[in-house]
């Protein structure tokens, strides 16, 4: 069991990323990316279990107690990642995914960066009534549609990006200590309403339309 | 809230925090429920912070939410 102080911002914490570690089948020696990887605790969970592992974020975030350059950090975007072709085993994307502008490139630029074989570990939010997925992303920020999918509009996502899933799994039950955990304001910024559209009108469109949490693994085939 | 009640609740000085006796003004807050949240408007003490949420909106709109997010 790691001794780390669980700082992640995800749903689930460091149990549901050693489980996605362990479904990747991870090994000591292995290279992984962590996207959008906020304070970098699953970096340093990542590197507790041997991998050799680096942070990307857009922001530089400081956790108690660490220098600022441990665990290994890069500040970047997730549709241009400074990663030379096939130089990844494992790419982690926890709540993270979903806030990119241009996901498309983003999944283009994982699969890139992916040795043949490699895995995508992918947890985010999702919406499981997927009828409803439509009416919640007509009410919500243009950029900030992410969280407003199906599972398999998630899923199509990625065959399109030349991955293949091989697991699902629904975690939805992660989702009740969440607000408790990173503060209200962090869970609200996903069901951020449109310019003009009705707050209330958003959050019960949301709501009917069962927000949950899932964790996906799909690889690039070798 | 529509732009109406927004307009109405902005033309009521009268609304005053109990604690602070400023008036209260319209902020985003954050209302979270079985772990969700969602960025909504309501009248707010810019002083304590205490947050006002009318009757009609809570057995309302509200409560049409928590409904939601009950169901399985």
């Amino acid at each position: 069991m790691t001794t780390l102080p669980d700082l992640s911002l995800h749903a689930g914490g460091l149990e549901l990323t050693r489980r996605a570690l362990a479904l990747c089948g991870a090994t000591p020696g292995m290279t992984l990316l962590d996207l959008g990887c906020g304070c970098a605790s699953s970096v340093a969970l990542a590197e507790e279990l041997g991998l050799l592992a680096v942070g990307l974020d857009r922001r530089v975030t400081r956790s108690p107690g660490r220098p600022l350059t441990r665990p290994p950090f890069i500040q970047g975007a997730a549709e241009r990642l400074p990663l030379s072709d096939g130089c990844v085993d494992i790419v982690l994307a926890e709540c993270s995914l979903s806030l990119v502008a241009d996901r498309a490139t983003a999944l283009a630029e994982i699969r890139r960066a992916l040795r043949p074989g490699g895995a995508l570990a992918l947890s985010d939010v999702y919406l499981r009534s997927p009828e409803r997925a439509p009416e919640v992303g007509a009410l919500l920020r243009p950029v900030r549609r992410g969280p407003a999918r199906s599972r398999a509009a998630i899923c199509a996502e990625l065959t399109t990006a030349g991955l293949i899933v091989e697991r699902w799994e629904d975690h939805s039950a992660a989702l009740r200590g969440l607000a408790d955990a990173i503060g209200p304001r962090a869970v609200a910024a996903q069901w951020e309403p449109a310019p003009g559209a009705d707050p209330f009108a958003t959050a019960l469109a949301v709501a009917r339309a069962r927000p949950g949490y899932f964790l996906l693994i799909a690889r690039l085939a070798g | 809230m529509s732009q109406d009640e927004r307009a109405t609740w902005v033309a009521h000085p009268s609304l005053v925090c109990g604690r602070c006796s400023v008036p209260l003004q319209v902020r985003r807050v954050n209302v979270a429920y079985l772990g969700n949240a969602f960025p909504v408007e309501l009248l707010r003490c810019p002083q304590c912070g205490l947050t006002f949420v009318p009757e009609g909106l809570a057995l309302g709109k509200m409560a049409e939410v928590e409904q939601a997010l009950e169901d399985k």
